[in-house]
């Protein structure tokens, strides 16, 4: 049973009190997680924006028994990311971007503006499928199969791209090891 | 895996608990956001009653014209006739336009009204 299925249906009939509650369910998440895809608050949050957008647009047309309505919403600001990267860089999802240093040094690092900091430079250094399975899997905590439906691809590419994702991770994030 | 290198596990927790500190910071952005996320939702129910008035409007329109039947059908008569309409005046000939052309340039005006009024 979707829990936000009958929320959807409320706010497809223009209930304006089940659209804030849908807002205070995931936007926080939303959120974070375009944070760490995008690496800029300002991009994130316009990603954001646009993701609710079209729930608005589209909540009447909601159909309760298709994909969990997160799933969608998810799906929805994955896209809206990887529209906001190709613009930046004209990037293809599976190429890597210029390489940064992570290295923040590690008395540094104990803090956590540049712990967090060293996360997103090693996460920019993904390519954008690998970070985004990254994210939902073990940022988000999703499972591998909620992961393959929100990316659109099966669950076994999606384990190809984790594994990949963390053998990169490891490597750019090495010196955080003793902390 | 080489010495510089963080456990699987070692990298899910960093992982993890920086998604909870993203978290705590995105709450307290959130509200502004949140704010313009409410005012499109304003905007989109807004743009949507309209277009419900519209319908009703229209079915009302069509109730009147043509009372008891589906929609469909005084829709068609509509687009049907417009398609006559719009065929008819395609296909009927047409006076030549260069004539009136060099009949208004040729001639003088048979009526001054800056005259009159002088």
């Amino acid at each position: 049973m979707d829990p936000d299925g009958e929320l959807v249906a409320r706010v497809g009939a223009g209930d304006r009190a089940a659209a804030r509650l849908l807002v205070a369910r995931h936007l926080d998440k939303l959120l974070a997680l375009a944070r760490r895809m995008l690496g800029e608050t300002g991009e994130a949050e316009d990603a954001v924006q646009e993701t609710f957008l079209k729930l608005w647009t589209h909540a009447a047309r909601w159909q309760p028994g298709g994909a969990k309505f997160e799933t969608w919403l998810f799906r929805v600001a994955i896209n809206a990311c990887y529209d906001r990267l190709r613009k930046r860089g004209h990037l293809s999802l599976d190429e890597a971007p210029e390489a940064v240093d992570p290295a923040p040094g590690p008395e540094r690092a104990l803090q956590n503006a540049a712990l967090s900091q060293a996360i997103q430079a090693a996460l920019d250094a993904l390519p954008p499928r690998q970070r985004a399975a990254i994210l939902l899997c073990h940022y988000e905590g999703r499972g591998n199969v909620d992961a393959a439906e929100i990316l659109g691809i099966g669950v076994e590419a999606v384990e190809s791209l984790l594994s990949r994702g963390r053998r990169s991770l490891r490597a750019s994030l090495g010196h955080l090891r003793e902390d | 895996m080489s010495d510089e290198e963080l456990s699987d596990v070692g990298l899910v927790a960093l992982l993890r608990d920086a998604e909870t500190q993203d978290r705590i910071d995105a709450s307290a952005a959130a509200a502004a956001l949140s704010a313009r996320v409410m005012a499109d939702f304003d905007a989109a129910s807004a743009r949507r009653s309209w277009l419900a008035r519209s319908g009703v409007f229209v079915s009302r329109l069509a109730a009147t014209t043509w009372p008891g039947a589906p929609l469909w059908k005084p829709a068609c008569a509509l687009g049907f006739s417009l398609m006559i309409g719009l065929g008819v005046g395609a296909l009927l000939p047409v006076d030549n336009p260069q004539e009136d052309t060099s009949f208004a340039l040729d001639s003088s005006p048979g009526l001054d009204i800056g005259g009159d009024l002088r």
